[in-house]
């Protein structure tokens, strides 16, 4: 939500200026210089861009951290769904101790970024994007190279120990599609984790965006995360 | 379990991912056999510059040894071995080849770095096998009209050891191994770009690395022609030329120096950007805790001034051992490189554990032994030091052993 009010911000500022000859010529060779910046594949800006073509329906998570008390339902509710073996985690509960003593519950999973730099770096095509914008892996293509698992700046991706491929939360893309609530989204018994699609202007994560403030893990990374935190503490911005 | 959680004020924060199933060998993802891999694609990188010094840019001082190295660069062509025993699906390590992300598409966003392996490698194989055949084909060809045996008719490819046949020999090897340098230096620093490339990994975003692996693979593989020339001399009663060793040890020293001035400039640079952050807090514990790096700085500064003092570098007998150090003390800096920054957990607040299992040791026993195979198998194959694999300066007696 940030970025947008940026954005128009900018915008603002460069519409109300005067521009004579000079300042053309200086603007022209500054697009120029941008323009070449950006063939050469400057990360920010060209990044930038793909936010505006969001994929598909653009599936994303909104998790409220007040609302989290580390019961753990969504951590069993995963394993049990997906099948996911004893000591790998889909996803996982951190806890926080905050300096006055509260202690905070973060939930934290694949973040199914927008540009996902696990996708970016698979030799093989094995992990890719859905058209709604999940990032899933290929299990009967994957290597198991771990460059995936390396590049994933979240934790969020591991080695399955008994099909040796990469693994990662799949948003329960079985689900979903049939109409259901992922797995963790279902069992959360406070109503921390909202899912839905950004495609949706009315949906309830696209209104929660638009209304409240929230965050990214990890946003120097680029990846453009697709969970979006409420009062997400700063230590556990890892 | 115990252990884990016995150890749990010692590890931090760290995600639980990277402790998962596997603790007792920590959350290192690339280990061991990673270490070596650009390890040896550092040999191959460093040895093939020596031979090209003489093949490609004529410098006659080298024509001895350039054989030698050449034979010892092919040799080493198997390490593809090392990372496909790291896989944990090995037999589809082909499909690195089949089926590369090279392209991006919506659906398969950016290009891969591992995935040009398949180009690179293919490309500097066969430039190999060309150079090879083409640089012993002479004395091959002499071989075939000596002994009249069916394998070395082959490889003289039918042609004789005329002066004109080994004018055309020689032409396309020095076009070889010119295009060569270029490509085993991208064959070897495209895997330091593998590391460099990781941004989830604080201590692996260093620009360095790449022209750091480059410099120290010169080093390194000079050392392997010091160790190789040394015994292929003795063992072959050819005797060692001094001049040569002389020149290897120059090699040896300026490689050194610029690979330590790289790494001084890298160190700088991590103390200022890790600064702002926790991040420098957390790293200097790590340092802390890691033997390996003393080690490894000890054992620089020990090279360095034994190879800056020529009385010492010139003398064979001290600088084959301290060419035995240099595989050490290369090796060393290829686990501070690749190991070292995954100890770093990615929540920048934690540390995890590594140890070499035996089953590494084996596999890599296993691969290095195949080198070696793979090395006698061709040096008693070609004549590493056959008569015009190692001559230049006399091309016009040429004439006088032709048909």
């Amino acid at each position: 939500m940030s970025n947008a009010v940026d954005e128009t911000r900018l915008e603002h500022s460069s519409s109300g200026k005067r521009v004579d000859t000079k300042r053309r010529e200086l603007l022209k060779t500054v697009t120029i210089a941008a323009g070449l910046m950006l063939a050469s594949g400057s990360v920010t800006v060209a990044r930038g861009e793909s936010r505006r073509s969001r994929r598909g329906k653009r599936f994303a998570m909104v998790i409220d951290v007040d609302k989290c008390y580390g019961c753990y339902a969504c951590v069993v509710a995963c394993a049990n769904e997906n099948n996911v073996p004893v000591g790998v985690f889909r996803t996982w509960i951190e806890r926080y101790v905050k300096p006055d003593g509260t202690v905070v519950f973060v939930p934290k999973q694949c973040n199914h970024c927008e540009n996902p730099s696990c996708v970016d770096v698979c030799p093989v095509n094995a992990t890719y994007v859905n058209e709604d914008g999940i990032v899933l892996i290929n299990d009967e293509l994957c290597i198991g190279c771990g460059a995936c698992i390396q590049n994933c700046p979240y934790g969020a991706r591991f080695f399955n120990p008994i099909k040796g491929v990469a693994d990662k939360c799949t948003f329960c893309s079985h689900r979903i599609y049939q109409g259901l609530l992922p797995a963790c989204v279902e069992a959360c018994p406070t109503g921390a984790r909202i899912f839905g699609s950004l495609e949706d202007e009315e949906s309830e994560v696209s209104r929660i965006l638009r209304t409240t403030k929230t965050e990214q893990l990890k946003k120097w990374t680029g990846n453009d995360p697709q969970i979006f935190y409420k009062s997400l503490p700063g230590e556990a911005n890892t | 379990m115990e252990e884990l959680i016995g150890r749990l004020s010692d590890i931090g924060n760290v995600f639980p991912n990277e402790v998962a199933y596997d603790y007792s060998v920590g959350g290192v993802i690339w280990r061991f056999l990673i270490v070596l891999y650009p390890f040896f694609t550092g040999l191959i990188a460093g040895s093939f510059v020596v031979s090209s010094l003489a093949y490609g840019l004529g410098n006659k001082r080298y024509y001895k040894v350039a054989g030698l190295a050449l034979l010892l660069t092919a040799s080493l062509m198997v390490v593809p071995l090392f990372p496909m025993a790291e896989l944990k699906q090995p037999g589809r390590a082909p499909e690195i080849f089949t089926r590369p992300h090279l392209f991006p598409s919506e659906t398969y966003p950016g290009v891969s770095p591992m995935a040009v392996f398949g180009v690179i490698y293919l490309a500097y194989l066969i430039l190999l096998v060309f150079e090879v055949l083409f640089t012993f084909r002479a004395d091959m060809a002499r071989k075939a009209a000596e002994t009249g045996r069916a394998i070395y008719k082959v490889f003289s490819l039918g042609r004789g050891y005329d002066e004109a046949s080994v004018r055309v020999d020689r032409a396309i090897v020095k076009a070889l191994a010119i295009i060569g340098i270029p490509l085993a230096a991208t064959f070897h620093a495209y895997v330091g770009f593998l590391f460099s490339s990781v941004k989830a990994r604080i201590l692996w975003m260093d620009t360095i690395i790449p022209v750091h692996f480059l410099t120290s693979a010169i080093f390194s593989g000079t050392a392997l022609v010091v160790i190789a020339y040394y015994l292929a001399g003795k063992l072959s009663k050819e005797g060692i030329d001094l001049n040569i060793m002389k020149g290897l040890g120059w090699i040896m020293l300026w490689s050194l120096l610029i690979s330590l001035g790289l790494e001084l400039v890298s160190e700088a640079a991590r103390a200022y950007y890790l600064l702002p952050a926790e991040g420098i807090k957390y790293y200097e514990e790590l340092l802390s805790r890691l033997d390996v790096r003393t080690t490894y700085y000890a054992l620089s500064i020990i090279i360095l001034v034994i190879l800056l003092i020529p009385r010492l570098r010139n003398d064979v007998r001290i600088l084959l051992p301290v060419s035995v150090l240099s595989l050490v003390q290369v090796a060393m800096y290829r686990w501070i490189i690749i190991i070292t920054p995954q100890l770093l957990s990615r929540t920048e607040a934690g540390f995890l554990h590594y140890s070499v299992e035996a089953h590494e040791v084996r596999l890599a026993i296993g691969i290095i032994a195949l080198m070696g195979l793979i090395f006698v198998l061709l040096t008693w194959l070609f004549p590493w030091n056959g008569y015009y694999a190692t001559h230049r300066d006399e091309l016009e007696e040429v004439s006088a052993y032709g048909k």
